[in-house]
């Protein structure tokens, strides 16, 4: 086995080594919050329970609010020693000072986004096949957030890939992949040991009833999932 | 004083909005250039950021040939990726405060203003100038009352920025312009609509010699 093992062979392939980041349990923020709470009240307890990286992302809010959002993210995140990710706009996560910023196919390629931020900010795509995968790469993207791995409420039309597609994804690339929709504490365990670096979730946390104690059992089940992947390692 | 043969030209800048356009856009914007044109603001509100750059990559080659300048509205980030001479910032963009000190490049960046406290925080801001408006009665800005002229007297009293008139400006509208002492003017439906955009564009020149 160990001779057949390629750069990005995925689960046991070598991972990008430079990249200290861990993509582990990535929150996404969702268009609106349940009941009375805020953002901000989320994303803290989503990091009191592990989570790794949160990404601020909502379609319809104005800029001006999605400033004063981010500028709040940005204390706490930065306070708490989480990275930042903005979804979409490259100039929102040039003003907030964030780690980086995630594309989408409707976004400026990572290449200008790599431009306009420098080099030392993280960059993501979304990615539905291998061909998009290997393109991100070549672009110069950090990561790649890949799905839809499962069918999900927040997401209508986008189509499943399924945790063979993920799989494939991963074995394609030397990046780390981030697998999302449709994931819970119930498949996130598949998930990494299809070969991702990680798990997004938008509702999983967000409508938790408890939210700490919700990304406590995600990355439970993300840390069993990662034992075992290690564990196929070559030695 | 008398503002003889000698008076300052009020130069001519177009605000695109491509769903205007009888005819193909980026040749209204080419003839538009060749007319004389000082500058462009690019404005298509409903493209997305890979849509408007893609755009904004076409317009810039033919405003680079007639010598013309590209700014792009709202988008920071296509400004920023396709390196044009600044950034228009409406009201649905990032605030100047928010940006300044932070791009990549070194551009223009202008405010768009409805009266003269937004004018004096622009100025104290650093914006670059000011485009006020709307001036006279336009199809763009339905149902809000025009500012008229003693908006831009108004804003002239608090900033000594460049300033740029906008809204509802036809060359029947350019001789009461002169008068304002503007940096120029900037007219979108006149041009964009305009069978013509070249003829246009020189009317505009032309009225202020009436």
């Amino acid at each position: 086995m160990r001779a057949q093992q390629e750069p990005g062979a995925g689960p046991g392939g070598p991972r990008k080594e430079e990249s200290a980041l861990d993509f582990s349990l990535y929150y996404i923020t969702p268009e609106k919050n349940s009941g009375e709470r805020s953002d901000r009240e989320v994303v803290e307890a989503a990091i009191a329970g592990g989570a790794t990286v949160i990404q601020l992302r909502k379609k319809e809010m104005t800029t001006r609010r999605l400033l004063e959002l981010g500028q709040a993210l940005r204390e706490l995140t930065r306070r708490r020693g989480v990275p930042l990710i903005i979804n979409d706009r490259v100039d929102l996560a040039l003003a907030l000072e964030a780690d980086g910023v995630h594309l989408g196919e409707e976004d400026l390629p990572p290449a200008l986004a790599r431009k306009i931020l420098g080099p030392g900010k993280i960059i993501g795509r979304t990615v539905r096949t291998v061909e998009q995968a290997r393109e991100a790469q070549r672009e110069g993207a950090d990561y790649l957030g890949a799905g839809a791995v499962f069918p999900t409420g927040s997401k209508h039309d986008t189509r499943i890939i399924g945790l063979e597609g993920l799989r494939a994804i991963c074995r394609a690339v030397n990046l780390p992949v981030v697998g999302i929709a449709g994931i819970s504490a119930g498949n996130a365990r598949q998930v990494i040991e299809a070969g991702a670096a990680g798990v997004a979730v938008i509702s999983s946390l967000a409508f938790a009833p408890d939210v700490k104690q919700a990304a406590a059992a995600l990355a439970k089940e993300i840390s069993a999932g990662k034992r075992r992947w290690k564990g196929d390692e070559p030695v | 004083m008398e503002r003889g043969a000698g008076a300052v030209m009020m130069k001519i800048w177009l605000v695109t909005n491509r769903l205007l356009c009888p005819g193909d856009f980026l040749k209204t914007v080419a003839e538009a250039c060749r007319g004389g044109l000082e500058a462009v603001i690019l404005r298509e509100k409903d493209l997305s950021p890979a849509a408007l750059y893609e755009l904004a990559r076409k317009v810039k080659s033919i405003t680079d040939t007639h010598g013309v300048k590209l700014l792009i509205s709202n988008s920071v980030e296509v400004a920023s990726a396709v390196e044009c001479d600044g950034v228009h910032l409406g009201r649905e963009a990032l605030p100047l405060e928010a940006i300044r000190g932070k791009l990549c490049y070194r551009g223009r960046v202008g405010v768009s203003v409805h009266d003269p406290s937004a004018a004096r925080t622009a100025e104290e801001k650093g914006a670059d100038y000011l485009l006020a408006g709307h001036i006279f009665p336009t199809s763009s800005k339905p149902g809000l009352p025009p500012g008229g002229l003693e908006l831009l007297e108004s804003i002239r009293e608090v900033s000594s920025l460049p300033l740029l008139a906008i809204g509802g400006i036809t060359p029947e509208k350019v001789p009461a312009l002169c008068r304002q002492e503007l940096e120029g003017i900037a007219v979108m439906s006149y041009i964009m609509q305009s069978p013509e955009p070249y003829r246009a564009v020189r009317e505009l020149i032309q009225a202020q010699g009436k």
